[in-house]
Formats: structure tokens, C-alpha cells, sequence
């Protein structure tokens, strides 16, 4: 009880939250707020949670993230290697916070980044 | 004073320019982030374009984040200084990360880590590290494009 009351009055580091949305075979992790290293082993946990239950596809949308440090890049990396050859993983990113550093970093190479939620849940 | 409205419990030193930025800080994750939010607050004056500014931050972060993790790794608390000045001569702005503790080389393989480096060599023109038995100094700089306002 305690610690249930504890997060409901600070969820999370900075606001930070993710939120898993069943959409069948498809989960979505809708991430909010800024991945540094106080909030980058929350997400990991986060994924990491719904790698376990072997879905057909993780989505990972990074659209209301407004900085994403390379901590975070690392736990995307791992949980992309995490997902094997089971669990297509994809990220949802556009713009300067987020898909600029993952260019520069070359995670964008590795990991499949859509500009809309909707094209990574629908696309091929 | 340097700048206004930052007050998170860091310690602003005095020996600070008009309109420059200095903040020592235990080396520790949770300090990172105000002091990530106060360096973006400072750079709104800064005169940079907003994509010189998101890049200021994160490189900063990334290099504050170094410290944390590599330079006091195993020790139970240094401190750092991340400072931040702006200089119209030079048409530049400048922040520079110092750190006293031990640098770590890179491993040749960092597996799943190690992309703070090459990430700050990727937002900023200028990166220089010096290192010494003393410790490390990253020094970022990006051009000023905007006049002052």
C-alpha cells in the first residue's frame, strides 16, 4: 500500500512514465518525458517486461520524449538484441531530441525508426 | 549574478562573468538533470539556433554523464563543474566539463555502451578533451548565430 502511494505521488523521475497498450499481437510502449540516466533503467524494465511475454511486435514510441541520452540508446540497443529473431522491435522517433542522436550514434541503422506510430504497427 | 532562476540546491560560485554559467556539483545521476534543465534555460539567451541548442545539452549531459559513470566509478562521490560562457568576440559559445577523477579509455569493444563519445563528436564542432592526473575537461563550442537579445 505504501509504495503504491508513494508512486501515485511521483510517478516517476521528472514525470517520466511508459504506458503498455495491447494492440493484439502488437504492444505498444508509449514513452513520456526525458530518458536520462535516472529514468533509462525504468524504461529498460518497462520493455524488458513485455520482451518476456514474447510478442510478435514491439513498438517502442519515442514521440513524446523531449531528450533522449545515450544511456537510453544503450537500453533500446539491448532490448533490440533482447527481441531476437521472436519479437520485431521497432521505434517510433522524428526530429532533433530523439532521431538526430540516434543517427549520429548509428542505433538508427541497427533498430527500424518510423516517423508515426502508425506506419511502425502497419509497415512491412 | 550569472544566471537567474536556477536554484536546485547547486552551488552558483561567485567568480562568475556576468551572464556566464557555473555550477559545481556532486557527481551524481540525480544532479544531472537540473543541471541539464538550468544549462537549456541559459541557452535560450545564448544567441544559438535551436538545433545548436538541443546539441549543447545533450553533449553537455553526455559529458557530465561520463564523469559520473567512468571518472568516480568506484569511489563515493567527487564533484564536477560544468560551465557555460558566452562569447560574442569569439562569436562563440563555449561549455566546458571538468571532472577529478580518473579517466577511463574507451574500451576497444563497449558492446551496448559506450556511444557518449562518439555522440558528443557528433553534435558539436569542437570537441576537446584534456586529461591529466588531476582529472578531465571536455570543452564543446558552437558558433553564435543569432544576435543578442
Amino acid at each position: 500500500m505504501s509504495s503504491e502511494a508513494f508512486q501515485e505521488d511521483s510517478p516517476g523521475p521528472r514525470g517520466f512514465s511508459v504506458d503498455v497498450e495491447d494492440h493484439g499481437e502488437t504492444v505498444v510502449l508509449n514513452v513520456v518525458g526525458e530518458v536520462d540516466l535516472v529514468t533509462a533503467p525504468v524504461l529498460e524494465e518497462s520493455i524488458t517486461t513485455v520482451l518476456a511475454r514474447n510478442p510478435e511486435m514491439v513498438v517502442v514510441d519515442l514521440t513524446e520524449v523531449g531528450f533522449l541520452a545515450s544511456v537510453g540508446m544503450s537500453v533500446l540497443i539491448g532490448c533490440n538484441e533482447q527481441a531476437g529473431d521472436d519479437t520485431r522491435f521497432r521505434l517510433v522517433a522524428s526530429g532533433a531530441s530523439t532521431f538526430r542522436p540516434m543517427e549520429l550514434t548509428g542505433v538508427a541503422d541497427v533498430i527500424q525508426i518510423f516517423p508515426t506510430r502508425e506506419q511502425a504497427m502497419t509497415e512491412d | 549574478m550569472g544566471t537567474g532562476g536556477v536554484n536546485s540546491g547547486q552551488q552558483q560560485l561567485d567568480d562568475v562573468r556576468e551572464g556566464d554559467l557555473h555550477f559545481r556539483v556532486p557527481a551524481a545521476p540525480a544532479r544531472l538533470t537540473s543541471l541539464r534543465h538550468a544549462l537549456a534555460e541559459w541557452a535560450e539567451r545564448s544567441g544559438l539556433s535551436r538545433e545548436d541548442r538541443e546539441a549543447l545539452v545533450l553533449a553537455s549531459y553526455e559529458a557530465m554523464a561520463n564523469s559520473v559513470e567512468h571518472a568516480y566509478a568506484g569511489q563515493l562521490q567527487g564533484v564536477l563543474d560544468l560551465r557555460a560562457v558566452r562569447d560574442p568576440q569569439l562569436g562563440r559559445v563555449v561549455v566546458t566539463v571538468t571532472d577529478y577523477g580518473q579517466w577511463k579509455q574507451p574500451p576497444r569493444n563497449p558492446g551496448t555502451r559506450g556511444r557518449g563519445l562518439p555522440l558528443i563528436r557528433g553534435l558539436t564542432p569542437t570537441a576537446e578533451i584534456t586529461t591529466s592526473e588531476q582529472g578531465t575537461t571536455v570543452a564543446m563550442s558552437w558558433p553564435i548565430t543569432e544576435p543578442e537579445h
